[in-house]
């Protein structure tokens, strides 16, 4: 098979009158070979000694045969006509690499979209037990479980190998690590159980994975934090401490992960053991299965276990332990987090499959424009060409030649687009690397060359395809009795074409439009608080929480502070605390309905300039306000089906630690958004307590001189906790952070909906000029016979618009459906009217007609004597 | 004196076929070399010396008869001609002087055994 292959190849590059002798040497050697070796092996030898004597000596091609010698000529030929029609071939070049430029980044970008995780051991077995809860009617999935869900599954399910907990520092959203005198802060850190890096593979700088988390106050960090705090050096052995809201504790180093060679849905800048004071304690003596849906709970199950029927099997292993268990639970496989986790609180921002679809649609969108534009073009050469074809047919060409032939230019304009599309995007590549923080280097883009070469060849096989197979079919009688003009059926293709193209182009602007305009919609909706000229500042550690009273008597005397208040979920943030509340004591566990709550201090509702309906807010001088008071949201007292003026000055009831607990509502809110608008507003309340159990203080501020407002807020910091630096957010800019992920694709729609327009715009450009060029003759006629520059540019742009309008009526419904699709998406969005087809309809039309005019009144204002001298 | 152009490459198998004498062909060539060198020697190295110094006229070819063996082809036989024995005397001429020319203290300082 090899041998016979080699053979093939073999006597395909050989120099003719070498051949027979080279053959006779390779057999002998072949049989020589056959003596010592199996088959296989010789074979291998055989074709080694085939590509050995690829060499210039050996090498000829076969001039004798008519085939060959046409090949060369059809090479000049094509060479020929790409340097006659300068501009038809730079149209066409321009077009397909830039087809081919975005359609390169789009993969590339997809493929590390996909990249995520591959890099566990085992990553087929590799699971994470989520959690599906229905809450007041609606379904809930949560990526995370109880913490007794470890031990449980561990015990009573064989089909789970090893289980791991992972735990985020509940609550806080800043740590700040200290080294002798030096200070970090990191957001994402982590306590796992000690077998943590058995489920999750990592390159290991330093240490030792299977014991890094073993001892209690053991820490392993990150390659990027290591690198932050130590440079360079091994760190294992030193300790540092780990300060935030629960205090500041002492963690040994043990071991160092590298993150940044891999992409993973959780990436945490470090890990510490569980077996560590605060959370951890708390998690290790907790064996809920039920409720503190707070950790997350990653396993490996063994070969050939059916996730979805394992998964079916954590419910009876639960239900022997706690009766009408409300919660059931899923595997959900590592490999897909980070693109399908559709859960409530997932540890990073992952990346989204719809997004990568319409991604793909959109480079196809935009290779097929490029395609389209080339065949029209090289279908509407066709009479030029036709001449050539009729003589090469009279003189024996076959139809297989003659697509061969134009096969082969297609060849020729795609890789000279191929090299175009290298420069351009070894240009591009760095602009793409910090617009997505994905890193192309030139040795990758190297690497990923067979990818650009076949999407090249496809290119030209795409494009090449129909017009070649087009002009072959062409009849050598009336191609040579002159009847050059296109038979309808090629028109009519062409026309199609240019329809698609039009429908393409008016979905990608409806597309970019209703997205801009969504986002437009998003960032101005009102969201029933105030978000401009708001402070949020971190409080950072218990040692700040406990002086809350005098951090705000401190900041509320500096001149253009208007109101401080304290507040543990600031409206940017995912509320995670919520309980179940009934209007009656009894069963309220069961029963009741979920509510969010939010634990906040004096003025915080007035800070936030949220809207009361009924009642009053928290009062300091009211008896019982620190003890038990709650106002609820207008969609938490419809949940608990009372209405405002009912539900104030009554009381209600959860259970805290297996005690019922009653609050009183002292007042309603006006409904305000305080998640993202992906998500409907649910049941909320502030709630008020003793304790004072916040993590951050929002100060409303002047707008005029806000830098020296801040300087003085920071100073007053500075006074108070001079070992800890000082750090601030303003709301609205926090809140902007929740659409990253949309602004970011907004704008990827708008650049590449730009692309494709121009793409369109060029390919019409191409077409009208040609049209022109064949119709010179027709124009100059009908001047002479009295028309005018008007006649002629109507009757030409008819048949345009005609194209267009055809267009319009199939893209109308279209991208009504697809627009729809996308809004989806967001819980609350516009509501898109005729408006936003009918737009790109107008824009489309208006550019049709600005590149046809340029060219149709260059061609009218020709003197006819000029053009009809030579008939 | 006008230079003679040979590889190292290609003196070894310009020699060869002289010690071959009528039986100088492709595949005979290359075992010959292999087996009296121990290297191995590729078919597009050989072939490629052998059509390069035929073209500088070190060799002639015949055609002979095919055999079986090699699927009824014809062996293709090379005869060194008198230039190119003059090429090889000068190559060894070449290096002899050079040899010569090594001071008695080298050759003497580094003999190996």
């Amino acid at each position: 098979m090899i041998k016979r292959f080699a053979d093939i190849v073999f006597k395909w590059y050989c120099r003719n009158d070498y051949y027979s002798d080279i053959r006779g040497d390779l057999e002998e050697n072949y049989l020589r070979h056959r003596e010592r070796h199996s088959l296989r092996i010789s074979d291998l030898l055989y074709l080694r000694e085939i590509l050995l004597l690829f060499r210039p000596s050996i090498i000829g091609f076969n001039y004798s045969s008519n085939k060959s010698a046409m090949f060369f000529n059809y090479l000049k030929i094509a060479f020929r006509n790409l340097k006659k029609q300068k501009s038809y071939t730079s149209i066409n070049v321009l077009g397909l690499s830039t087809g081919i430029v975005s359609l390169f980044f789009i993969l590339i970008f997809i493929e590390s979209e996909f990249s995520y995780d591959v890099h566990h051991q085992e990553i087929d077995r590799f699971y994470r037990v989520e959690t599906d809860l229905v809450l007041n009617g609606e379904p809930l999935k949560f990526s995370t479980t109880s913490p007794g869900m470890r031990e449980r599954i561990l015990e009573k399910m064989p089909e789970v190998e090893v289980a791991t907990r992972i735990v985020g520092f509940l609550g806080i959203s800043q740590n700040i690590l200290r080294v002798d005198d030096r200070s970090f802060t990191e957001s994402e850190g982590f306590l796992a159980d000690p077998n943590f890096f058995e489920l999750f593979s990592y390159p290991i700088t330093y240490g030792d994975p299977s014991s890094m988390l073993t001892n209690p106050q053991s820490i392993a960090l990150s390659q990027t934090l290591s690198e932050k705090m130590f440079d360079e050096k091994d760190p294992v052995g030193e300790v540092i401490s780990i300060i935030n809201d629960y205090g500041s504790s002492d963690y040994t180093i043990t071991g160092v992960y590298d993150n940044e060679e891999v992409n993973s849905h959780m990436n945490p800048a470090f890990v510490c053991s569980m077996n560590s004071g605060a959370i951890g304690k708390y998690v290790v003596g907790n064996d809920r299965l039920v409720g503190n849906y707070f950790l997350f709970t990653y396993v490996r199950l063994r070969p050939d276990t059916d996730p979805i029927a394992a998964g079916k099997k954590i419910q009876s292993s639960i239900a022997e332990h706690v009766e009408k268990a409300e919660n059931s639970h899923t595997f959900e496989p590592v490999r897909d987090i980070y693109l399908y986790s559709q859960s409530q609180n997932e540890s990073g921002i992952g990346g989204d499959i719809r997004y990568i679809y319409i991604m793909i649609t959109i480079a196809i969108m935009i290779l097929s424009i490029a395609c389209i534009n080339f065949a029209n073009m090289a279908t509407a050469q066709a009479s030029k060409r036709a001449k050539e074809i009729g003589v090469r047919k009279t003189f024996g060409a076959e139809r297989r030649m003659i697509i061969a032939q134009f096969l082969g230019e297609a060849t020729v304009i795609t890789s000279v687009a191929l090299i175009v599309s290298l420069v351009a995007i070894l240009l591009v590549a760095p602009s793409y690397s910090s617009f997505t923080g994905k890193e192309v280097s030139p040795t990758m883009i190297w690497e990923k060359s067979g990818l650009l070469l076949a999407i090249g060849f496809f290119t030209s096989i795409l494009a090449g395809s129909y017009p070649s197979f087009y002009l072959a079919s062409l009849k050598v009688m009336r191609i040579l009795a002159g009847q050059t003009t296109g038979s309808s059926g090629s028109s009519l293709v062409r026309k199609g074409l240019v329809v698609f193209q039009f429908v393409v182009g008016v979905l990608l602007i409806v597309g970019s439009m209703t997205t801009i305009r969504q986002l437009d919609f998003i960032q101005s909706k009102p969201l029933g608080f105030t978000a401009t000229n708001q402070l949020v500042i971190p409080l950072q550690s218990s040692e700040v929480i406990s002086e809350l009273e005098k951090v705000k008597t401190a900041f509320s005397q500096v001149p253009g502070v208007k109101k401080v208040a304290g507040v543990s979920y600031t409206p940017a943030q995912y509320v995670l605390s919520d309980n179940r509340y009934k209007t009656t004591p009894t069963n309220a566990d069961k029963e009741g309905v979920v509510i969010r709550q939010n634990d906040v201090d004096f003025q915080l509702i007035e800070t936030l300039g949220i809207e009361v309906l009924a009642g009053r807010t928290f009062d300091r001088n009211m008896v019982g306000d620190l003890e038990s008071a709650v106002v609820l949201n207008e969609a938490a007292v419809q949940t608990l089906g009372k209405t405002n003026s009912e539900i104030v000055n009554q009381q209600i009831y959860t259970e805290e630690g297996g005690e019922i607990i009653s609050y009183k509502v002292i007042g309603v809110v006006a409904d305000f958004h305080s998640q993202s608008l992906h998500r409907p507003i649910s049941p909320y309340l502030f709630a008020m307590r003793a304790s004072r159990d916040v993590s951050s203080v929002i100060v409303t501020i002047d707008s005029d001189g806000y830098q020296a407002i801040i300087e003085g807020i920071e100073a007053q910091w500075d006074g108070l906790f001079p070992t800890l630096s000082f750090e601030f957010h303003f709301l609205d800019e926090q809140l902007k952070a929740l659409y990253q992920k949309d602004r970011k694709f907004a704008q990827i729609i708008v650049l590449f909906t730009a692309v494709a327009l121009i793409l369109c715009l060029i390919g019409i450009f191409g077409l009208t000029s040609f049209t022109v060029q064949q119709s010179l003759k027709e124009i100059s006629i009908r001047k002479v016979l009295g028309a005018s520059i008007r006649n002629i540019y109507t009757s030409f742009a008819i048949k345009f618009l005609l194209l267009v309008a055809i267009a319009a009526l199939i893209s109308i419904p279209t991208g009504i459906v697809v627009m729809n699709k996308w809004l989806e998406l967001f819980a609350y969005h516009i509501e898109p009217g005729l408006t936003t087809v009918v737009i790109p309809i107008f824009l489309i039309v208006g550019a049709t007609l600005a590149v046809i005019s340029y060219k149709i009144f260059f061609a009218a204002r020709v003197n006819p004597s000029v053009i009809l001298r030579g008939d | 004196m006008k230079k003679f152009q040979l590889g190292e490459f290609e003196e070894i198998v310009l020699l060869t076929v002289a010690v071959l004498d009528q039986e100088a062909y492709g595949f005979g060539i290359k075992e010959e070399i292999e087996s009296r060198l121990e290297r191995s020697v590729s078919i597009g190295a050989l072939q490629s010396a052998l059509r390069r110094m035929e073209k500088k006229g070190y060799l002639t070819s015949r055609k002979g008869e095919g055999s079986t063996e090699r699927g009824g082809r014809p062996k293709l036989f090379f005869q060194i001609t008198a230039y190119g024995m003059k090429a090889l005397d000068y190559n060894k001429n070449v290096r002899l002087d050079l040899w010569n020319s090594i001071p008695a203290s080298v050759s003497n300082s580094l003999s190996y055994d």
